[in-house]
């Protein structure tokens, strides 16, 4: 260390050091242009120039290239130095007097005009350019010349080869005398950010997103000049933790596993390929992923509406779907992609909530497809309520007014018009398929791919590959959305662990804390450890002034400053002091909670402190980072944030974190598909599982289906999965029972069961729901009046009979949406439209000569079913729409049964004569009140069971130990049940597989005496956790499950008398917290 | 319980645009920093807060 | 110079929802005025109006409720 003087204040600074880089780093900036961090200081511009005292005599030197020694003086700021300095201004601004920069500094020292002949160059020759070339490993440039000739150029004039116009030299210029665009013939562009879909720029070192993970910096070699020339690593010299490591190579890392899970997605259809959408041709036809990121507050233009030809926000939107998908003319793809009419109808609606004006937002389509669950709702919304258009149609053509750029759109529409509307932008609905990369990579596996390049699957096997031990989920299976794609990863999961039970847990470490010292009869002894994250705080706030005044914090012991508080070496540290100076609440001053308070308790658990004897203050979110401009007031907000948490730090007390133990059985109610798959899924992993059934026998409502629509027998795999079960060593069925009781919570669990007036109880540490649904009876259509009109179901049964009367006939017309889709039922059956499809091609292949009239809203075959359509298009079976408000009317006259319908391709009513009228009915949920009220479960609008969260959590309830699974969720296909069966059965595993459960301590209780049992805290809770419990004075008093509360403190807030708090953030905390930020 | 909060700001004199209620969702980084700006600007069209003035 | 009054914020903030969306604010670099002051709570259900009673009676020129 040596030690100076800095404008009359002793600083330290290491050895080797240049006076610019010491005083910058106490505040005292010096001026300078030539100057780079990471380049040898060169002096050129003299800018820096400052007055040192070596003690004998006074003298100038440029501070960038002058190393410190113990016991100068140093001034940047006298009289003389700025004297000296507004001549070398003035010297400059001659040379150059159009330069901005060079004019501020001169307006800076009030010189209108140099004293000297001005000249009209604009470069000061400071070589910055020269040694940026030169550390680039390029040395493309020099200067050249001599005396007044000297110049910086390239050799002989020419630009090289050597310049790889990577405008490093540009970039440093402090003049901007060299212009990137002199030096490259081509166009300049940013390095498209792939996250953005290109329509933001990227450095070649860089945060892929927001929410990468691991949120660190990647330099893509591909673009980095280091990698091109070995040399630059600039960004070395800056990093201050020396993280960045050029020499790293591409590692080759075996694994050795028992199963291999494949969920690498899918890339969105590439529309540039097709002259006819105008993607490449016209800048204001996006695709919807640009469109998402559009939309987006982290995307190009932070969330507001624009589009990208000229930035003016556009007041017409057109979407239009199945750009990829549904199409085989243009070797796009046949199969539907399943996901985009649900999230253009997203786009469409979010697009008018971020538009500040009304925007028109049209979606061109030919079926839309909301088959999932609430996607109807959200539709008729769009619709209804926020007034997107929907225009059903077929897209003649894209054109642009090459003006105004706008779009021309040409279309025909249902009665085949052709229709001319012009929109500013045009966004296209892309589908989903699988990348080249992935094909290559199933080859490799020996995985079977189908046709459309997806993993060949099973009805009964939905996540299972044709290499054994090899799973599959999401997109690379079919086209999917996040819900059913989050399914399928906890069902592949499901079947991984399965083949895997063996093995559990033999690779878990237990980790042995020491013995938690006991502080409560202490006072608080508090250490507050203030962080610089490198500069991210500590170049804005100032870190030493906030240490300084936190020692002066009551409670405070202890206080120091770290470069990185969550660098390990610092946490072993922290440990030894927690240890030496016997702290018992600690304090870190540094980013936020919510990424690394569980890293600093771990630090405390290993001192032997408890963990809720920590506390964070964010300084860097929400001071250095926030506001930069203001380094004063992030300083003084900072102390603010750092005395708030001392405040807080004074109340917080240890919490115990009990555990509770795990009744490793599960119970699953509903013996049809799902619940036998949960059950198969639980016992193949090893847990115990009673199976609950009402009816005299398992299989549910798939005994009455025939084949699925891949073509598999169902009732050969039916009696297969019931044999399995009954066989199963670890499962027992209970069929002819119902739910009687249920109590407790996760883990814990007891459920009565009733069979034939016998109660039994079984204690278990998790629930699977798994009740079903039923198809509706219609009202209409002379349903139940005339023996020739059937629902799905029944004709199923008929085809099963090989009944005459069914497949003999000569017309035969099916009616979809029977009690779906109406008022009194605002959902889709989702099953309905491929199911009737099916029916209509086994009656083809039955009695070829079969006239068959599908009557339909939207024809909604997802997926891969849509070659089903396709096939029976070409079998000659005839689609025919109707809308709501114009249903067909079927009539009976004699023995004459006909249906009529406006048919709206010829504008006029049709009758047909039918034979046999087959209604596609909906699905219909069982009455699932009492149950839901025994298990506290919540049902949504149509009584179907409500999943925790419809994207994330689709399996799981809010009530933890609870799952969910088949069409008591919503109504689905056979796959998808299966899917979600093994899905829940995965999850209650998660529950199952543990030994004990950690509960929060950070938890409500109520004060028993305080509390009258008034039941406000019982309704505010959103997790079911409290309930009234009798006291043995005939009153009752709430009581807290521990298990089940989140902390959320709604019952504290809803508390009358003040019985009910949190631990961890009492009222007394939060007061005290608000008392001290505004001291 | 926000509504009630509001009710007793009210009675006690205090304006009503010194209390706000957002839904700032994780995502909306930009919102928040935009929250904090209008706010800002508000109370200081508002004047500093005392609650004799309240009174 | 006449300092401009620079009022006081006392903001409770949701962990979930706009403790990280400041989070967020912050990784992002939006910059905004130095008046707020946040507090953390499990979930906005937890602010009793008595916080904000005791923030104005403490002297607070506002208080945001940001779930």
């Amino acid at each position: 260390m040596i030690t100076f003087k800095l404008n009359g204040k002793d600083v330290q600074a290491e050895e080797g050091e240049f006076i610019l880089q010491v005083a910058d780093k106490y505040g005292a900036g010096i001026p300078t242009l030539c100057h780079h961090k990471a380049l040898e200081p060169a002096g050129m511009c003299r800018l820096c120039t400052v007055e040192l005292f070596d003690g004998r005599r006074t003298r100038f030197v440029t501070a960038c290239n002058y190393p410190i020694w113990a016991g100068m003086e140093v001034n940047t700021d006298s009289e003389a130095v700025h004297q000296v300095r507004r001549l070398i201004v003035e010297l400059l601004f001659a040379r150059c007097p159009d330069v901005p920069v060079i004019k501020e500094l001169a307006a800076g020292y009030n010189i209108e005009e140099p004293r000297f002949k001005k000249k009209d160059d604009d470069c000061i020759l400071c070589g910055l350019c020269v040694r940026i070339c030169e550390k680039m490993g390029n040395s493309a440039i020099t200067l050249t010349g001599r005396g007044v000739d000297i110049k910086v150029d390239t050799p002989f004039h020419e630009q090289t080869d050597i310049c790889m116009a990577c405008g490093a030299c540009a970039s440093v210029c402090p003049t901007g005398h060299i212009k990137l665009e002199d030096i490259t013939k081509h166009v300049v562009k940013p390095i498209p950010s792939e996250y953005d879909m290109g329509l933001k720029g990227r450095k070649p070192i860089y945060v892929p997103y927001a929410q990468a993970i691991p949120n660190k910096p990647a330099i893509d070699r591909s673009k980095c000049v280091h990698f091109k020339t070995g040399g630059c690593k600039i960004c070395t010299e800056f990093c201050g933790v020396n993280a960045i490591d050029h020499s790293q190579e591409d590692e080759t890392v075996e694994l050795n596993v028992g199963a291999i899970i494949l969920a690498p997605g899918f890339q969105p259809f590439n529309p540039k390929q097709y002259e006819t959408y105008g993607y490449s041709a016209y800048p204001n036809v996006v695709t919807s992923m640009e469109f998402e990121r559009i939309l987006s507050a982290t995307g190009p233009y932070q969330g507001h509406l624009q589009r990208p030809s000229d930035g003016e926000a556009p007041d017409k939107i057109a979407w239009l779907q199945c750009v990829g998908s549904r199409d085989i003319n243009r070797c796009d793809h046949s199969y539907c992609s399943s996901v985009c009419c649900m999230y253009a109808i997203k786009e469409a609606v979010i697009a008018k909530e971020h538009a500040e004006h009304d925007l028109d937002a049209a979606v061109f389509f030919m079926d839309i497809r909301t088959y999932g669950k609430d996607f109807e709702r959200y539709y008729n919304r769009a619709k209804n309520e926020q007034g997107v258009r929907f225009i059903r149609s077929r897209i003649h053509s894209i054109s642009e007014d090459s003006d105004t750029h706008d779009l021309i759109l040409q279309y025909a529409d249902e009665e085949g018009t052709l229709n001319e509307e012009v929109f500013e932008m045009v966004v296209l609905s892309v589908g989903l398929e699988t990348p080249k990369a992935l094909v290559e990579m199933a080859h490799g596996m020996e995985i079977e791919l189908d046709e459309d390049a997806f993993v060949r699957t099973g009805t009964f096997t939905p996540v299972e590959t044709s290499k054994k031990g090899v799973y599959v989920c999401g997109a690379f299976q079919e086209p999917k959305d996040i819900p059913y794609s989050v399914m399928e990863a906890s069902a592949a999961a499901c079947d991984a662990k399965a083949i895997l039970s063996s093995a559990r847990g033999s690779l878990v470490k237990d980790k042995a804390y020491p013995k938690e010292i006991d502080v409560s009869s202490q006072k608080p002894r508090i250490g507050v450890f203030v962080c610089n994250c490198g500069t991210n705080i500590g170049g804005i706030v100032d870190v030493p002034q906030v240490a300084e005044y936190t020692r002066s914090l009551p409670g405070v012991t202890y206080v120091e400053e770290n470069l990185f508080t969550c660098s390990q070496d610092t946490q072993d540290n922290m440990k030894e002091i927690i240890e030496h100076e016997g702290l018992n609440r600690v304090i870190v001053a540094a980013c936020t909670p919510r990424t690394h308070e569980a890293l600093f308790q771990e630090t405390l658990r290993d001192a032997g402190l408890n963990k809720y004897l920590f506390e964070m203050a964010n300084i860097r979110n929400q001071c250095s980072w926030v506001h930069s401009k203001e380094k004063e007031e992030a300083t003084d907000k900072s102390k603010d944030l750092i005395r708030m948490a001392v405040a807080r730090a004074q109340l917080i007390q240890p919490l115990p974190q009990p555990t509770i133990s795990v009744d490793k059985k599960a119970l699953v109610i509903g013996g049809g598909i799902s619940g036998m798959t949960s059950t198969l899924g639980l016992a193949d992993q090893g847990f115990h599982t009673y199976l609950i059934e009402e009816s005299d026998r398992l299989g549910g409502n798939a005994i009455n289906l025939i084949e699925t629509w891949r073509g598999d027998r169902i009732a050969d795999s039916l009696k297969e999965m019931v044999l399995k079960t009954e066989e199963h060593p670890l499962i027992e069925v209970h069929t002819k029972s119902t739910i009687k009781d249920a109590t407790g919570f996760v883990g814990n669990f007891e459920t009565t069961i009733s069979h034939e007036g016998a109660d039994t109880t079984f204690k278990h540490g998790a629930v699977v729901i798994a009740v079903g649904a039923r198809e509706h009876k219609p009202t209409e259509y002379l349903y139940g009046e005339n023996d020739s009109v059937l629902t799905s179901l029944e004709l199923d049964k008929a085809l099963k009979n090989e009944d005459k009367k069914v497949t003999n006939g000569k017309n035969t017309v099916f009616v979809q949406c029977v009690g779906s889709r109406d008022s009194e039922r605002p959902y889709c059956s989702k099953v309905c439209c491929t199911h009737s499809i099916k029916s209509a091609l086994e009656l083809k292949e039955m009695n070829p000569d079969m006239d068959i009239y599908i009557l339909y809203r939207d024809i909604r075959t997802y997926g891969q079913r849509e070659e089903l359509y396709r096939e029976a298009r070409r079998q000659g079976v005839i689609f025919i729409r109707y809308s709501l408000d114009r249903k067909p009317e079927v009539e009976q006259e004699g023995s004459v049964l006909s249906v009529i319908i406006r048919d709206y391709i010829l504008g006029r009513d049709i009758r047909i004569e039918a034979d046999l009228i087959v209604l596609a009915s909906a699905i219909v949920p069982r009455d699932n009140e009492s149950l839901a009220r025994l298990y506290k479960l919540p049902l949504n609008e149509d009584g179907f069971f409500m999943e925790a969260h419809a994207k994330l959590r689709p399996v799981e309830f809010a009530t933890e130990g609870i799952f969910l699974a088949g069409i008591a969720h919503y109504p689905k296909p056979i796959e998808e049940s299966i899917a979600q069966a093994k899905a829940a059965a995965s999850r209650a595993s998660v529950v199952l597989s543990k030994e004990q459960l950690t509960v929060e301590g950070a938890v409500s209780h109520v004060n028993e005496i305080m509390c009258r049992g008034c039941g406000k805290c019982v309704e505010a809770c959103p997790f079911n956790a409290i309930e009234l419990v009798e006291k043995e004075d005939d009153k009752s008093a709430a009581y807290v499950q521990e298990a089940l509360c989140k902390g959320c403190g709604s019952c504290a807030v809803a508390c009358p008398t003040g019985a009910a708090s949190i631990f961890h953030f009492d009222d007394q905390e939060v007061l005290a917290m608000v008392e001290a930020a505004l001291n | 319980m926000f509504e009630m909060t509001k009710e007793l700001v009210k009675i006690l004199g205090i304006d009503l645009g010194r209390l706000r209620l957002e839904w700032i969702s994780s995502a909306e980084g930009t919102r928040f920093a935009e929250v904090a700006r209008e706010f800002t600007e508000e109370l200081k069209s508002l004047g500093p807060f005392t609650l004799k003035k309240a009174a | 110079m006449s300092q401009e009054f620079s009022p006081k914020i006392i903001t409770f903030a949701c962990n979930w929802c706009a403790y990280s969306a400041a989070d967020l604010a912050g990784v992002s670099r939006f910059q905004y005025p130095p008046t707020m002051r946040i507090i953390r709570v499990m979930c906005s259900g937890r602010i009793n109006p008595n916080f904000v009673l005791k923030a104005f009676q403490g002297g607070a020129d506002g208080v945001l409720v940001a779930g």
